[in-house]
């Protein structure tokens, strides 16, 4: 009885979604893209799936050439400075113009290094995205890569608007926020230790890959 | 025959005594919190309203057009500042769990870092050579379908009756048509995912706090609240009852769990580490994070 009912249920769901969707996207013809949280993630996120499919980019010896694509896809949906200022938290104040280029630059190295061998080994897996529930200047887009291998990852994007344009300035994958994680990794340095040592630190990690 | 059932319903009310005790001893103020937990339930409810099971658009590729239009604006990438005041998305920025114990911690985390490179690491790796990755995926299904008790019975406890019902239904769907829920056709087929109840979740939804953290000794990070929730997990898991009749067998068990499961992502514990700054730090926030946002779904 139960059984029948979630089922149903689901799928009445989805034909009223259709059916909203589709009387949403013939009264609004055209939303320009940037103007438009949940596209910045989508299309942020189908560009470097593109790239992971694209048969000219396999392979070992295209791992530099696709990297770099990556590279750039991601710049242009992310604000990699709004995520380092946030990754250090009540710190950034402290620092000079130049020491925050720094370390924007660092902290976006640190990133790449990270994700882009992990997003590597996803190929063929379904996303599901949820419409963006949107506050002001704030939006959060949520996901889920259902994996072939049989588990399912929660990814949700936090937006910003500046100047019109939408920005992904932190992920959130099951529930962990990459901003605020390394922001208790950098505090932590930053309390004890100083500045100049988080950046030695960063650098190396960065050298080591 | 008339002793096993005894024997079931005396287990059966064990667990639900230690269900209440729990959440009663552990949730002093469990009015307040009640009241607390069911305004964050309905804003959550609102934005869940369309669930996971529901998806707005599926992955289609792209056509080059539509990313050109994000090419033009990235050319006036603006790098001013931002007032912090406009991240009102973010209400949780300065929490944190509390890590009294955090040279123990940190002795016991080097422990399993080296048992995981030392011991299950290679354990995984020969194990998954020998194994085809069909069969590994098949036999974490069938854990995964074996502990449903756990997620049942937790999402009851905290009145998800939706997921309770769709836990249900994963059950009877994968145990029958599923093979003994060595296939998954409730996920694959009828589009009904799985949602992780645990009792650590079900004391936290009457809000009980993590009270502070820990790093068991091989079964990893932990805190007060959820050592607690491994007890009650540990008696709705029917796994353990193996436990409980052959214990070296239960452990074998388990540890065969733990190897097939990795084996299926035998990078993943050192993507994640190798390039933090602080990997204790790291886990200890993944955490703590990962489970308070399991218990405010």
């Amino acid at each position: 009885m139960k059984l029948h009912r979630s089922v149903i249920d689901g799928k009445n769901k989805l034909k009223l979604i259709a059916l909203l969707l589709a009387v949403f996207l013939m009264a609004v013809p055209s939303i320009s893209q940037a103007a438009v949280p949940d596209l910045v993630v989508s299309q942020t996120v189908d560009e470097v799936i593109r790239i992971l499919s694209d048969g000219s980019l396999k392979g070992e010896a295209k791992r530099a050439e696709r990297r770099e694509k990556i590279r750039d896809a991601i710049s242009k949906g992310f604000n990699f400075e709004a995520m380092a200022k946030r990754s250090m938290g009540k710190y950034w104040k402290e620092r000079t113009p130049q020491e925050r280029e720094e370390f924007t630059g660092l902290f976006r190295s640190l990133i790449e290094i990270s994700y882009i061998s992990k997003i590597e080994g996803f190929t063929n897996e379904k996303i599901l995205y949820e419409k963006a529930q949107t506050k002001k200047n704030i939006s959060l887009v949520k996901t889920k890569i259902v994996l072939s291998k049989g588990t399912e990852i929660p990814i949700n994007y936090r937006l910003m608007k500046r100047a019109d344009r939408w920005y992904i300035y932190d992920i959130v994958i099951e529930g962990v926020s990459l901003v605020r994680n390394y922001r208790t990794q950098f505090s932590s340095v930053l309390r004890k230790k100083s500045y100049s040592i988080l950046v030695e630190q960063l650098k190396t990690k960065i050298e080591k890959n | 025959m008339h002793s096993t059932i005894k024997k079931k319903l005396s287990r059966i009310v064990a667990i639900l005594l230690f269900a209440l005790t729990s959440i009663v001893l552990m949730s002093p103020k469990i009015s307040s919190a009640a009241a607390l937990s069911s305004a964050t339930e309905t804003a959550g409810n609102d934005s869940n309203s369309s669930g996971y099971t529901l998806t707005l658009t599926e992955y289609q590729m792209p056509d080059g057009q539509q990313f050109t239009l994000i090419a033009l604006g990235n050319a006036d990438q603006n790098t001013g500042e931002f007032d912090d005041l406009e991240f009102d998305f973010d209400d949780d920025d300065l929490t944190s769990i509390a890590d009294p114990i955090e040279p123990f911690n940190r002795a016991m985390f080097v422990f399993n870092d080296k048992l995981y490179f030392w011991v299950l690491k290679p354990t995984a790796g020969f194990y998954g050579r020998a194994v085809p990755e069909k069969g590994r995926i098949a036999v974490r299904r069938f854990f995964t379908n074996i502990a449903t008790p756990i997620r049942l019975v937790n999402a009851l406890l905290q009145l998800k009756f939706k997921y309770a019902g769709t836990e249900l239904a994963r059950f009877g769907i994968n145990t029958t048509v599923g093979l003994l829920g060595f296939r998954d056709p409730a996920r694959d087929k009828w589009n009904i995912y799985l949602h992780k109840e645990d009792f650590g979740q079900s004391i936290g939804h009457y809000g009980v706090g993590p009270g502070f953290y820990i790093t068991w000794p091989i079964l990893g990070p932990s805190s007060l609240r959820d050592t607690f929730g491994l007890i009650g997990d540990f008696l709705l898991n029917p796994a353990s009852y193996i436990f409980a009749e052959r214990s070296l067998t239960g452990v074998g068990v388990w540890s065969y769990d733990k190897v097939n499961s990795t084996s299926l992502d035998p990078t993943l514990y050192e993507d994640l580490t190798k390039n933090a700054i602080d990997p204790y730090l790291f886990i200890r926030d993944a955490y703590h994070q990962h489970r308070e946002q399991l218990i405010k779904e």
